[in-house]
């Protein structure tokens, strides 16, 4: 063991916790004689005493005892990660890997995290308190820091805020990472704050992919919006709006060279609008035949029909693409000639350095597609006149009809519209990913973890949720243990988000609060 | 019509409806024990009637859970491998918790005590997902359970160290049979009885008050709780029943006679999407009916494979053969989700509800207690004067 580690860990084990004491002691003397309505409660000044203390020792004591101005949720949120990222450090180097340390993180995270997520909305609600999102936060606490957040909350039932669920959100995460680390201190993540090029080229897969995730997601969001169902068909729609962009592209060329008498060339790209007008069509008449009378009332129990009646779309055309295209993968030109975006190397210290970064041409290609299509809906829900009218009907039924507005026309648009989205993000997809037609099965549940986690409903949350779940699939993936599995459980790590954030937060990020 | 209600007439004043239904079951019944009897049979046939019966255990029990209670769970499959998945690996592996003194080793548990085990353990995580559930609905549960059956693949299908991967894993067998007629046989009446089983402690579960409860939460969760209903207990409850079932059918299905393997590719959710067509097309709200419309299903999908039409007329085709030849392939299954979403649309309670609804006497009850819409209910001046 080198010398800098021993007093590394010395520090965390002595005068960590000792520093920790004193700021817990020290700091509630700080604004004793302010004004009663200036003075920074009793337990913010413990919380940050304690962290200020382990994290930075004497220093951070002293830099928050004279400049309490300094304690804010951020800093806070700095100190904590400090002091998380150095436990973890501690435990890659010192703790062998074959130690109960990981168990502990394995068994321990959920059992304190069920615990506290038992213990504490019951507690806010026996003492009245708001408990909006206390669930959430204590679920994540308890996995986070164990048995500590029921102490915290426990006592003065703070009011839960996003900075609280952002800081416990990011603990949380460096509980995972410690979890890779202490598996394997080689791996690439781990090692990665020394060298950040592995970690910021996950991340930038991650972001591109992401982007056209979010597109698909919008879609289904718009749908959800305006009718409140949940389309189980978009993935076949995703998949067959893919397949439209290969068959355009395979004969378009041909049947016009044949019409205008000239060697006529498609773009590949004109793939993408020429799905998008089919789909659309397809939706419609999809909507008007099998939706509309749901919404009419003529139909008992809408919630179970419109799940079975997507589904039982979908099912029909994944069969009958299987059945026209065959099993066998497809794949369209590249959109650009351009192989791959480099992003030269950044360095900023001898061992701190970003880059290079290699982003693939038509990756780029399509995070540009959906980025600019995103816009172009953004601008068209925020300045047209049936951009908002669509807004209007998913507010409100009745009072947008009053207004004029023809809530019928607004369902087939939203539904047309949304399967049309599902459809471009298959035709941008399609020169990427080797395309067959079970592909929208395996798209499609990605597009439900992301509604779901920036909220249904939500166009923004589907646009964050989108880059999220991208992110986590390309870290996940590229930092698990063991590479051959990380991939197979690629699409695992956001369907355990999505879950727990079925379970803990169905409103999402961005939903809206139900009351 | 005037025929048909002559034999209406005719049966009503006779043997009566119910007893004729009864009467028809008894005969399918005999036919399915005679069946495997049938030398003429190939082994194939048996085997798509093992299927078809297995299929009939998932379908109804999913009708019970989905149309009954009203819960949309897209997880059915993955209980069923679960099921399979833990009889298998426990005849395997064994398993010990020494603290506990709990030891199962691969010698001392039988291929039954291992079904029993994995039962037992697909009733265990039905009731945490039951629980879990309680807090969703519609499509929010349709989501999770979705989310829950994809984990679970994906981790039989990569932790292929202990369950074999894409390569699937063997079951111990129940009853070992050297002789492929005779495990054919064996294999068909353990199904059959299977199906016979599980279909009698569902329709003791639908006909008691239970059924009832379920019924009532499915219209109004909030109303039957009013009521005196213990929504939480019942819907738990259900969970697990139909949870155990479908692991009990799967273990047992997958150990027989050492046949199959159950592999990963089992719980995709593009086989649930078949479970549901077959109980969607049978009746959702009817465990016969659901029954029935898998077995018809399963056995009309396995005969279309090849659709052979023999030209009349001496009409040849353009290759000179006599008969229309079409290798159906997907084109088959395309075909049946139209089915499926036109039996949704226009026959929401399955293409044989008015079978089942016409020999249940059903519909004898309704004529008689609901009165014919009169003329004057549409006419204001006639409706005045019946005031008075």
């Amino acid at each position: 063991m080198v010398i800098e580690d021993t007093l590394f860990i010395l520090w965390l084990m002595v005068a960590g916790p000792l520093w920790a004491t004193v700021g817990l002691f020290v700091m509630p003397g700080v604004n004793q004689d302010q004004p009663k309505e200036d003075q920074i409660s009793k337990t913010t000044l413990q919380i940050a005493g304690v962290i200020g203390g382990f994290a930075l020792g004497p220093i951070g004591v002293a830099l928050l005892y004279f400049e309490p101005a300094m304690i804010r949720r951020t800093t806070m949120m700095v100190g904590v990660i400090v002091t998380v990222f150095a436990t973890s450090q501690v435990l890659v180097r010192v703790v062998d890997p074959n130690l109960p340390s990981a168990l502990w993180l394995i068994l321990a995270g959920p059992l304190w995290a069920a615990i506290a997520a038992y213990i504490l909305p019951r507690h806010y609600r026996e003492l009245e308190a708001d408990d909006q999102n206390v669930l959430t936060a204590a679920a994540l606490g308890g996995f986070a820091i164990g048995p500590l957040i029921i102490g915290l909350m426990w006592k003065s039932t703070p009011k839960i805020n996003r900075d609280w669920m952002i800081t416990l959100g990011s603990l949380g995460a460096w509980q995972i990472y410690t979890l890779f680390a202490i598996q394997n201190p080689d791996n690439p993540c781990v090692l990665a704050p020394f060298s950040l090029t592995y970690l910021t080229q996950q991340t930038a897969n991650g972001v591109v992919i992401g982007s056209i995730y979010s597109l698909m997601a919008v879609g289904l969001t718009l749908i959800y919006s305006v009718q409140g169902i949940v389309s189980f068909a978009h993935g076949q729609l995703y998949m067959v709006g893919g397949y439209f962009s290969f068959y355009f592209l395979l004969h378009g060329g041909n049947v016009l060279s044949d019409l205008t008498g000239t060697e006529v060339s498609i773009n590949p790209i004109w793939g993408i609008p020429v799905a998008a007008v089919i789909v659309f069509v397809m939706g419609a008449l999809f909507e008007r035949t099998f939706l509309k009378p749901m919404h009419e009332g003529l139909i008992e129990r809408a919630a179970e029909y419109a799940i079975l009646i997507t589904f039982g779309f979908g099912f029909v055309i994944e069969y009958t693409t299987l059945a026209v295209a065959g099993p066998f993968p497809q794949r369209t030109d590249r959109f650009i000639e351009i192989r791959r975006f480099t992003l030269q190397r950044t360095t900023i210290t001898e061992d701190f350095a970003f880059g290079p970064i290699n982003i693939i041409g038509d990756r780029a290609f399509a995070m540009v597609v959906g980025i600019v299509l995103i816009f172009a809906l953004l601008y068209f829900l925020q300045r047209t006149w049936t951009g908002r009218a669509l807004r209007a009907t998913s507010q409100d039924r009745q009072a947008a009809a009053v207004t004029g507005i023809n809530p019928t026309n607004m369902n087939t648009l939203s539904f047309a519209l949304g399967s049309m989205l599902a459809a471009m993000s298959g035709a941008a997809l399609i020169p990427i990913f080797a395309w067959v037609p079970w592909v929208g099965a395996e798209m499609v549940g990605r597009s439900y973890v992301i509604v779901v986690l920036g909220g249904l409903g939500s166009v923004p949350g589907a646009l964050f949720g989108g880059i999220i779940v991208g992110i986590v699939e390309a870290l996940g993936a590229g930092c698990h243990p063991d590479p051959s599995r990380g991939a197979a459980y690629k699409e695992a790590f956001a369907l355990v988000i999505f879950a727990l954030v079925l379970l803990l937060k169905p409103t999402g990020l961005f939903g809206r609060e139900h009351n | 019509m005037a025929v048909f209600n002559r034999f209406e007439t005719a049966i009503d004043a006779g043997i009566g409806r119910r007893r004729l239904g009864y009467l028809l079951l008894g005969l399918v019944l005999l036919f399915f024990l005679w069946f495997p009897n049938d030398a003429s049979q190939s082994n194939y046939a048996k085997t798509v009637f093992i299927s078809g019966f297995f299929y009939a255990i998932m379908a109804s029990s999913w009708a019970l859970l989905a149309g009954i209670a009203g819960q949309f769970s897209f997880g059915h499959m993955a209980f069923m491998g679960i099921g399979a998945y833990v009889a298998g690996l426990i005849a395997r592996d064994g398993f010990i918790i020494a603290g506990l003194g709990i030891q199962i080793t691969p010698e001392s548990i039988s291929a039954i005590g291992a079904i029993i085990v994995g039962t037992v353990v697909a009733g265990l995580v039905g009731l945490v997902i039951g629980w879990l559930l309680l807090r969703l609905r519609a499509a929010y549960l349709a989501l999770f359970t979705i989310a829950f059956a994809e984990l679970f693949r994906i981790a039989m299908l990569t932790e292929y160290d202990y369950t074999g991967g894409s390569n699937g894993l063997s079951l111990r067998p129940l009853i070992e049979v050297a002789e492929v007629d005779t495990a054919r046989q064996i294999e068909y009446y353990l199904m059959f009885a299977l199906l016979i089983v599980c279909l009698l402690l569902m329709y003791r579960v639908v006909n008691s008050p239970i059924g009832m409860f379920l019924r009532a939460m499915r219209e109004d969760e909030d109303a039957a709780s009013a009521l005196g209903v213990n929504v939480v207990r019942y819907k738990i409850l259900v969970f697990v029943f139909t949870s155990m079932i479908v692991g009990l059918a799967g273990a047992i299905f997958y150990s027989d006679v050492g046949s199959e393997r159950i592999i990963p590719e089992q719980l995709e959710v593009l086989q649930m999407s078949l479970i549901i067509a077959y109980a969607v097309i049978g009746g959702m709200e009817s465990l016969i009916g659901a029954a029935a419309g898998a077995f018809i299903s399963r056995y009309m999908l396995e005969a279309m494979r090849e659709v052979v039409i023999t030209l009349p007329f001496g009409l040849t085709m353009a290759d000179g053969s006599d008969a229309f030849t079409w290798e159906t392939g997907a084109w088959r299954f395309a075909l049946f989700g139209l089915v499926m979403v036109f039996t949704l649309r226009y026959m929401r309670n399955g293409l044989l509800y008015p079978i089942i609804n016409w020999f249940s006497g059903r519909d004898l009850v309704m004529k008689k207690t609901v009165s014919k819409r009169h003329d004057w209910d549409d006419d204001p001046a006639q409706l005045e004067g019946r005031d008075e």
